[in-house]
């Protein structure tokens, strides 16, 4: 019976993890452009960091090390520096684009532009990594990020045609725009596969005691809690192409025009649901990420860590936070946009994936870890799969974006 | 004592050229280059824009959108045809007749996304009716002049 | 025992738990006609700038000396023969609190961390 609690509250988690402003703003661009092609890149996200997390909670449980941990000590310092500075980086414009998103939902409810909401909306988030737990953050989280439920419940109302839902489940080319189809793809999959998430997956895993007895949990979290994360994008997928595609939006560029996404299903309910969405989606996913920037600092460097303890106890780990929030409010702060900004960095994390999924290939299949619980033929296959896609996917079209003139 | 540092050195066989050649073919891709068509892209940007100009009246007409959202959203669709408009100007390439009826529509445009602004602001639903139908009629334009200087897609 | 695979940047835990870094480096006595014995791990800054190479390692000391003064100027060291325990971390028996390895984090908590209400 508690091992089915923690399951539960383990796929809510991961919902709130999965979904943030990147997610929403893909798939949203997506959908208004494309219709319902570009589900399969969804899918294909969902699938390869279900596989990640799964493996990033097992490597916890059994060796009792987090991913990052395992990386310097396997790697050695100089090579544990690319992923360091390379997640660091990425983290940092994540981070920034989610104060982006909670400061947008800030400006749609009290029409004061989104730049003098960053340093509050960082400020808030401080102040709980400051005050809360673990648990409290991880529950808090995941139970206010049901409302994102909404998209489901609107791509359902909206009666898509559903033959044509799954035939995007299936990967084709572009019949017009083919290199901004595969940059949406790619941002996509960034979206989906955070590299954040299944770090920030291993280091719960060790603040909340996980050992072997947890593998099964561990499988059914990582399973259901990424497909229902999926769902929800897939639910904005479809409402973003019944509603901003049949309108004629086929261009989302500008972050004004996603509230317009449930209002013809909810009226002003819609505005309001999706104002509470965004600005949970992208705090929680802050939250998350600010905790992420310290675990990985201190965990690389050996320091006390953990979010259970009192500030003074570990003032590194703190340090670190408060000073990566404090940086990534100032973009935003200075006007940087935040849609723009979100799916920039989206591209930066699909291409800074090799580097940090590489390292599995190693950590899963060293039986010094994870003993008999090494990686079957599958879960390597998928992690060379992940290395490959992210590799290919990003050297092509990072460029064209850049080059391309959007 | 004989004590010596073993340190220095050690991780450097550990897999290091594998980060560096990563790095260096992403910059090599980035270097490398793609073409687009400026006018067919500045007329979709205009189009898809124009629409959202639209949908945000109506959303506000039904008290779906309030005011302040209304206005803020109005004013950045005017200001992203505006910069559409401008691109489109700035770079002078032959098919001249068509190309100045699309940059005519989109100013057009522009402008009736102003004054659905200045009507939301009054709380003017007449006003915001009258910007409506004048958002409609160079939308329609756009599409006929967008026909001929982009025949494919 | 694989002295670089099995004891190289593992993580180092005292006398009372303390995460108190990684195993930044080893020192080893070199005997004549004898292999060479590990006496010492070494934790810090320097010796990381170190295996970046000679320059980052002289700025880092230089740095370290400026900002700590002659105590750390040097790498901190912990004799092998404190190591207790090699397993998911490698105890060793001694009491941060007694060394300088967490002067800068005391500093932090002091100067910075401490001050703010909450903490």
């Amino acid at each position: 019976m508690k091992k089915l609690v923690e399951i539960s509250l383990g796929i809510v988690t991961s919902v709130g993890g999965f979904l943030e402003v990147g997610s929403m703003a893909t798939a949203a661009q997506a959908g208004a452009t494309f219709g319902f092609r570009l589900i399969w890149a969804i899918l294909l996200g969902t699938i390869c960091i279900i596989f990640l997390v799964e493996m990033a909670g097992r490597f916890a449980s059994v060796s009792g090390h987090t991913i990052v941990d395992a990386i310097r000590e396997r790697f050695g310092f100089n090579a544990f520096l690319w992923p360091l500075f390379a997640t660091l980086l990425v983290n940092f414009m994540v981070m920034s684009a989610e104060i982006g998103g909670v400061a947008i939902a800030a400006e749609f409810a009290t029409g004061i532009g989104f730049q003098w909401w960053a340093l509050p909306v960082a400020f808030l988030t401080w102040l709980l990594l400051w005050k809360g737990t673990f648990g409290f953050i991880e529950k808090g989280v995941a139970i206010l990020g049901l409302v994102t439920l909404c998209f489901v419940v609107a791509a359902v109302m909206l009666k898509p045609d559903w033959k044509a839902v799954a035939a995007g489940a299936i990967p084709s080319l572009p019949e017009h725009d083919g290199a901004n189809y595969w940059f949406m793809a790619v941002s996509i999959l960034g979206a989906s596969i955070s590299p954040y998430l299944f770090t920030f997956y291993s280091s719960g895993a060790i603040e909340d005691h996980w050992n072997k007895t947890y593998l099964g949990t561990n499988r059914a979290i990582a399973g259901l809690g990424m497909t229902f994360g999926g769902t929800i994008s897939v639910g904005v997928l479809i409402v973003a192409a019944l509603v901003l595609g049949a309108h004629g939006i086929n261009q989302v560029n500008d972050y004004h025009q996603l509230p317009l996404l449930l209002i013809p299903t909810f009226g002003f309910w819609g505005f309001v649901l999706f104002i509470a969405s965004l600005a949970i989606a992208c705090f929680g996913a802050a939250l998350e990420i600010g905790l992420q920037q310290a675990y990985l600092v201190a965990q690389g460097f050996g320091w006390t860590w953990g979010e259970d303890l009192k500030p003074r106890e570990d003032p590194a780990f703190c340090g670190i936070y408060t000073l990566s929030l404090l940086l990534a409010a100032i973009p935003i702060t200075l006007g940087l946009d935040p849609l723009k900004l979100t799916i920039f960095s989206m591209a930066v994390t699909a291409a800074s994936l090799p580097l940090t999924v590489v390292p599995f290939l190693f950590l899963l299949n060293d039986e010094r870890y994870v003993g008999e619980h090494r990686n079957g033929m599958i879960s390597n296959a998928a992690v060379i799969f992940i290395i490959a896609l992210g590799f290919v996917l990003a050297v092509v079209t990072i460029p064209l974006q850049i080059f391309g003139g959007s | 004592m004989a004590a010596m540092q073993l340190a220095a050195g050690i991780s450097r066989d550990k897999n290091l050229w594998l980060w560096r050649s990563y790095l260096l073919l992403t910059l090599l891709a980035l270097a490398a280059c793609s073409s687009s068509e400026p006018i067919e892209q500045q007329s979709k940007i205009a189009a898809s824009a124009s629409q959202t100009a639209a949908m945000v009246v109506d959303a506000w007409a039904a008290g779906a959108a309030p005011s302040d959202y209304a206005s803020a959203a109005l004013q950045s669709t005017a200001e992203i045809l505006a910069e559409a408009r401008r691109q489109l100007q700035s770079d002078n390439s032959d098919q001249p007749g068509e190309r100045r009826g699309v940059v005519t529509a989109i100013g057009q445009l522009s402008a009736a996304a102003r004054r659905a602004q200045a009507g939301v602001e009054a709380g003017n639903p007449r006003q915001v009716g009258q910007a409506l139908q004048d958002l409609r009629t160079a939308t329609a334009e756009l599409a006929a002049y967008t026909k001929y200087v982009a025949p494919k897609s | 025992m694989d002295l670089l695979r099995d004891l190289l940047d593992k993580q180092v835990v005292d006398r009372k738990q303390v995460k108190i870094g990684k195993v930044d480096g080893l020192v080893a006595e070199l005997r004549p006609d004898k292999p060479p014995r590990i006496v010492a791990i070494e934790l810090g800054a320097i010796t990381l700038a170190r295996r970046l190479g000679a320059r980052p390692g002289r700025w880092m000391a230089w740095l370290a000396a400026r900002l700590g003064g002659e105590r750390h100027a040097e790498p901190h060291r912990i004799a092998w023969k404190k190591v207790r325990d090699i397993d998911v971390d490698i105890k060793v028996d001694i009491d941060v609190r007694r060394t300088a390895i967490f002067d800068w984090q005391d500093w932090l908590r002091d100067h910075v961390i401490g001050r703010i209400p909450g903490a």
